[in-house]
């Protein structure tokens, strides 16, 4: 059975086979099954987003970078995105989405971080875009001696929020390209990828948008 | 160097709070303090800005212009520093703008303190699911004043809180922001513990 991404646009009040109820406010994201997602759309007190995605999007020189066995979503080429494949983090489009091993992601998704990495006339827009992995997880939580030891040093502290490296949404600046060299030249050398990736953007700075850990648009 | 620590301070509660909170980061720098609000502080340099009404917020939306710095660390009064607060500084020294802590609440439960109408127009007008920011501690920098005129220009529309006024800010225009994690910032913060409320 399908299950389906929903914003509220009217208040909506959910309840779960124990009788417990929770009220969404107009703004709020939630998922629902197919059978629930056409009684809400007929009382229209929710929207669905795929489509306007799809009219919003403007795939120009964009492309996901996957890396090593990355398995990208099949449907990117209806959303005009490119694909090619590397072993180590590079920008061979104007905007880039690279893509880990082990990740597996939606093209809405994919349009959606994009989208957010983009800039136009009224906007002047974020270079990066990339989420937390966890709510509290820090770098001291994760890695070898090494890597910790490398992050106190370059970064000052290991009290920094982790972030997850599946998905890095990129648009191509000096600052960025400069960021995914280092985080590139590191993972040439088999650093760990996460611990890597602090080290890029805490020495470098840049536009980064910080997205929070099970981003809503990772689902979409 | 050209750095200090603002504080911003209205009412008994508020001061007492300040006073403490001073008390702690002492034991770990020896910075210039800035207090501003309705009352000095020993040890500390004051000043005043007519209060609104608005709990401090309408002087936490004008700190770019009331800072005496060119780097600046705003610490809410309600907390106590329980290590070092350098991090801020170095990141801001390597061309960040702001470096901040995000706050616990995201997704469905993200600036449910709002009032509903602010909470819901603020919500169309940022992209989906955006990082909610917890403005209680925040070093910043010269490239932050564009930011900080559009904080000020959006939580003027409401005048209520300030959180979801940033967030409409940086939408607007993002600067280089670095991410602290919550032991900055928290209740139970190993570096700065947040009592939150306390002043209220």
């Amino acid at each position: 059975m399908g299950k389906h991404w929903v914003k509220a646009v009217k208040s909506v009040i959910r309840h779960d086979l124990h009788g417990a109820y929770r009220t969404y406010q107009p703004g709020d994201w939630f998922e629902v099954r197919n059978q629930e997602l056409l009684e809400l759309l007929a009382r229209r007190l929710v929207d669905t987003t795929a489509h306007i995605i799809k009219a919003e999007f403007d795939g120009k020189d964009c492309g996901v970078l996957a890396l090593g066995e990355a398995t990208p979503p099949e449907t990117l080429e209806s959303y005009g995105i490119e694909v090619e494949r590397e072993l180590v983090p590079t920008l061979p489009w104007e905007r880039t989405m690279i893509m880990s091993e082990g990740c597996c992601t939606t093209v809405e998704s994919v349009a959606l971080g994009l989208m957010r990495v983009g800039k136009d006339e009224e906007f002047p827009g974020w270079e990066m875009a990339a989420m937390l992995d966890s709510t509290t997880q820090l770098a001291q939580d994760i890695g070898g001696p090494e890597d910790l030891e490398r992050t106190l040093e370059l970064v000052g502290s290991l009290m920094v929020p982790v972030y997850n490296t599946g998905l890095v949404w990129v648009r191509r600046t000096p600052e960025t390209e400069t960021v995914i060299q280092l985080w590139s030249d590191e993972l040439g050398k088999g650093a760990d990828p996460k611990h890597a990736f602090i080290r890029a953007i805490y020495c470098q700075s840049v536009k980064l948008c910080t997205l929070p850990a099970e981003w809503i648009g990772k689902w979409i | 160097m050209d750095l200090g620590v603002i504080y911003v301070a209205y009412g008994r509660k508020a001061y007492n709070e300040a006073v403490a909170s001073i008390e702690t980061l002492r034991k770990f720098h020896d910075w210039p303090v800035l207090v501003v609000g309705d009352k000095p502080i020993k040890g500390t340099k004051h000043k005043k800005l007519e209060d609104p009404g608005t709990h401090g917020r309408w002087a936490k939306v004008n700190l770019h212009n009331l800072t005496d710095w060119k780097r600046t660390l705003f610490i809410d009064a309600d907390t106590r520093i329980n290590g070092n607060l350098s991090l801020g500084f170095t990141l801001l020294d390597r061309g960040f703008d702001l470096v901040i802590v995000p706050s616990h609440p995201q997704h469905n439960d993200m600036l449910r303190h709002l009032g509903k109408q602010e909470r819901r127009i603020t919500l169309e007008e940022l992209p989906l699911d955006p990082l909610q920011l917890n403005t209680g501690v925040m070093w910043f920098g010269p490239g932050s004043v564009p930011l900080f005129k559009l904080w000020r220009q959006e939580w003027v529309r409401w005048k209520d809180k300030d959180q979801g006024a940033l967030l409409r800010a940086l939408y607007r225009h993002p600067v280089n922001v670095a991410i602290l994690g919550h032991p900055f910032n928290s209740s139970n913060g190993e570096v700065i513990e947040h009592k939150f409320g306390a002043c209220v």
